[in-house]
């Protein structure tokens, strides 16, 4: 691990990964509603997120018997697992042009100030969705998911600088789909 | 747009919580420990050692019958009787 500080997740894992089920509530209470948040801001259908969310927590019950501490931090771990999965169901959506989108909200016209913070969350949800999705990988991982620029790095396998510039990418773009929120 | 502006926009966006089903799922697929194949190979241990000590205390008793009878003599004497021969009773008694 990049800081050599020990992870706080680790003896969660090994006792998960021996069938300690206190050891499974526990990680699960720590960890499925982050798995759920990144697959639905990636996916903003949240119905394939918790099929994404399971899928993850399945990968995670197969390798916990065999994980090793030091070698990765089982945050950035898990999150690269969720994000793989995520971009299956990324690609399946193209690879299916005639499948039906998720429903997004219709921006509609421009908004008064006293505008519902639902719809707001609306309007966020559907151009976090017309961003490339690299860009709103970046997005995730750091506005949402609260990681820190290496560990958003790590966890998309590209460097910090590279992060930095989907970053701005992704944050102009926002900025342009919201402007008339300003 | 200011950056804190963008940041309270994104803010509006809340993720759905997960519910019961889910975690129930979730759960229900963890690792589960091996407890029956624990009571088994306990089971299996104690046997194997009452078969080791019982196996051992049928080798005494077989090398006691077969001893010679100077040596059962030392193992099992008759009671009031001191295990080591007096010589001088002996030869006083003819």
């Amino acid at each position: 691990m990049s800081d050599g500080a020990a992870d706080p997740d680790d003896e969660l894992v090994r006792r998960a990964g021996e069938g300690d089920q206190a050891a499974v509530q526990a990680l699960v209470a720590r960890k499925l509603r982050r798995v759920l948040a990144l697959a639905e801001r990636m996916l903003g259908d949240p119905a394939e997120a918790q099929d994404v969310a399971q899928e993850t927590f399945f990968k995670v019950w197969r390798h916990a018997p065999r994980w090793r501490p030091g070698v990765a931090r089982f945050d950035t771990w898990l999150h690269r697992v969720a994000l793989n999965l995520c971009y299956d169901r990324l690609r399946r959506r193209r690879e299916r042009p005639t499948a039906e989108p998720p429903e997004l909200a219709d921006p509609g016209p421009a908004p008064d100030r006293g505008l519902l913070a639902a719809d707001v969350g609306r309007r966020v949800r559907a151009a976090l969705q017309a961003l490339p999705p690299r860009q709103r990988e970046a997005i995730v991982l750091c506005h949402y998911q609260e990681l820190g620029n290496i560990e958003a790095a790590g966890a998309m396998g590209v460097s910090v600088e590279a992060l930095e510039s989907l970053l701005s990418r992704g944050r102009r773009a926002l900025r342009a789909a919201l402007a008339d929120l300003a | 747009m200011t950056d804190d502006r963008l940041d309270n926009l994104l803010a509006a966006y809340a993720a759905a919580e997960p519910g019961a089903d889910l975690r129930t799922r979730i759960i229900a697929a963890a690792p589960r420990q091996r407890t029956i194949g624990r009571a088994w190979r306990w089971l299996a241990g104690a046997a194997l050692g009452v078969g080791l000590a019982g196996s051992g205390a049928a080798g005494v008793a077989a090398g006691v019958s077969l001893a010679p009878a100077g040596v059962s003599h030392l193992i099992g004497a008759p009671d009031g009787v001191s295990s080591l021969a007096d010589p001088a009773g002996d030869a006083a008694n003819g």
